[in-house]
């Protein structure tokens, strides 16, 4: 059985970087948002953690927040409580009322 | 991720995804995500926004040189330094820093030991004494590294240790969470707990550096 | 009355059950010693999958010798790797 994405000690890997920046005003929401779900029992961090090894692997790829939102997409859309069509379409409408 | 991956679903409105839908590669795609998921979810009455608003002030409040608090008084009073080593998450709740449902397994360094903190499989870190974790704890390289060949990555941050030290990685893997004990510096027997906690990096007490006086 | 007391000799299971676990690649199969207790936790594997993590098991502190660990391991014979092991991972070796 191989080794999964997430399971990652020991895998080959470079140098770390460590110069880091502040997290940004929507991935700190994100984490708020997860927090106030768990807060009320309607999502736990396993079942996050459990979406987030899942992911297909080219979306793994992506950055830390960007895949935890995709994760979220998932278990959310997974228990009933949105779909990913409707964030999608929640997001064209945001889009339209910024440009608009 | 596209639509016809998941077989047949509702549509409730009218327009065509693509042409109007986000781009992934445009620049505040997943900012747009995630306020549309925020909002969504409030109108849907799953969760209100006063109660995500209320976690951001949390997480706002939460920076490593509160934790730096915890170290300087373990240096300063030996009574709680023991209780602080006992059982981390009591101690630490003396202090106001709630664990929540994890739990606080403090270590620390010595003449012969140096501890080094990661979670391989995640990233999981004490947010409510340190804050958010930077990113390189959350980087592939780090999580990978750390484990295999600790002494390389403590280099990379600068910290070179002796070849006789004994150095103990900790892979926060399950319920534990940890925060790193370093030693107190050459010259600060002095020193009062503000001066001391101010010479206590968040680097530390994850325990890829050691504090300078 | 728990399973493992400290000092004990352990061997984390081979296992590769495919889903959520928090046992790491790298340390099945591997031998350690029971460094402490740390006390009844949900099941982390039955949590992922909203299940209710009942009946709890006992988390154990393991302590893994690197060189037990990494054929090449660069650093100290001391050097050690610790890390979080539930009581169904492991197996009690004689001696």
């Amino acid at each position: 059985m191989n080794q999964r994405q997430h399971d990652m000690g020991g895998m080959e890997a470079g140098p770390v970087m460590s110069d880091e920046h502040a997290a940004e005003p929507w991935a700190k929401m994100i984490t708020s948002l997860a927090a106030a779900l768990r807060d009320d029992d309607l999502m736990r961090i396993d079942e996050l953690r459990r979406a987030l090894e899942d992911l297909p692997e080219d979306v793994y790829k992506q950055d830390y927040f960007e895949r935890w939102s995709e994760a979220m997409i998932n278990l959310l859309e997974e228990k009933g409580f949105l779909t990913r069509d409707e964030v999608m379409g929640k997001m064209d409408a945001l889009k339209a009322k910024l440009e608009g | 991720m596209t639509t016809d991956e998941r077989g047949t679903h509702d549509h409730d409105h009218d327009h065509d995804h693509p042409g109007t839908t986000p781009d992934v590669n445009e620049t505040g795609y997943y900012e747009l995500m995630a306020e549309a998921m925020k909002e969504l979810l409030i109108e849907k009455g799953v969760v209100k926004a006063e109660d995500v608003r209320r976690n951001l002030e949390f997480l706002d409040s939460r920076d490593p040189a509160e934790g730096a608090t915890i170290i300087a008084r373990a240096w300063t009073d030996d009574a709680f330094k023991a209780r602080l080593l006992e059982d981390g998450t009591k101690a630490v709740e003396e202090m106001g820093f709630p664990m929540g449902d994890a739990e606080l397994i403090v270590v620390e360094n010595t003449d012969d030991v140096h501890n080094m903190i990661v979670c391989t499989l995640c990233s999981c870190y004490p947010r409510t004494i340190l804050g958010l974790p930077p990113d390189w704890y959350k980087s592939k390289s780090y999580r990978a590294r750390a484990v295999v060949e600790p002494r390389s990555v403590l280099k990379e941050f600068g910290t070179d240790l002796p070849a006789d030290k004994t150095v103990r990685v900790h892979d926060s893997n399950a319920d534990m969470r940890y925060l790193v004990l370093p030693q107190r510096p050459e010259g600060t027997d002095d020193w009062s707990a503000e001066q001391l906690a101010a010479v206590v990096t968040r680097d530390a007490m994850v325990g890829v550096t050691l504090p300078q006086a | 009355m728990v399973m493992f007391n400290v000092g004990d000799r352990v061997r984390i299971k081979n296992s590769h059950p495919p889903g959520h676990r928090r046992t790491p690649y790298y340390v099945r199969g591997k031998t350690g010693v029971v460094e402490r207790y740390c006390g009844d936790f949900k099941n982390p594997e039955e949590l992922a999958y909203g299940f209710d993590g009942t009946p709890k098991r006992e988390l154990y502190r393991v302590r893994i010798t690197q060189t037990e660990l990494w054929p090449d391991y660069e650093g100290s014979d001391s050097d050690t790797l610790d890390l979080e092991i539930y009581d169904h991972w492991l197996e009690k070796i004689g001696g």
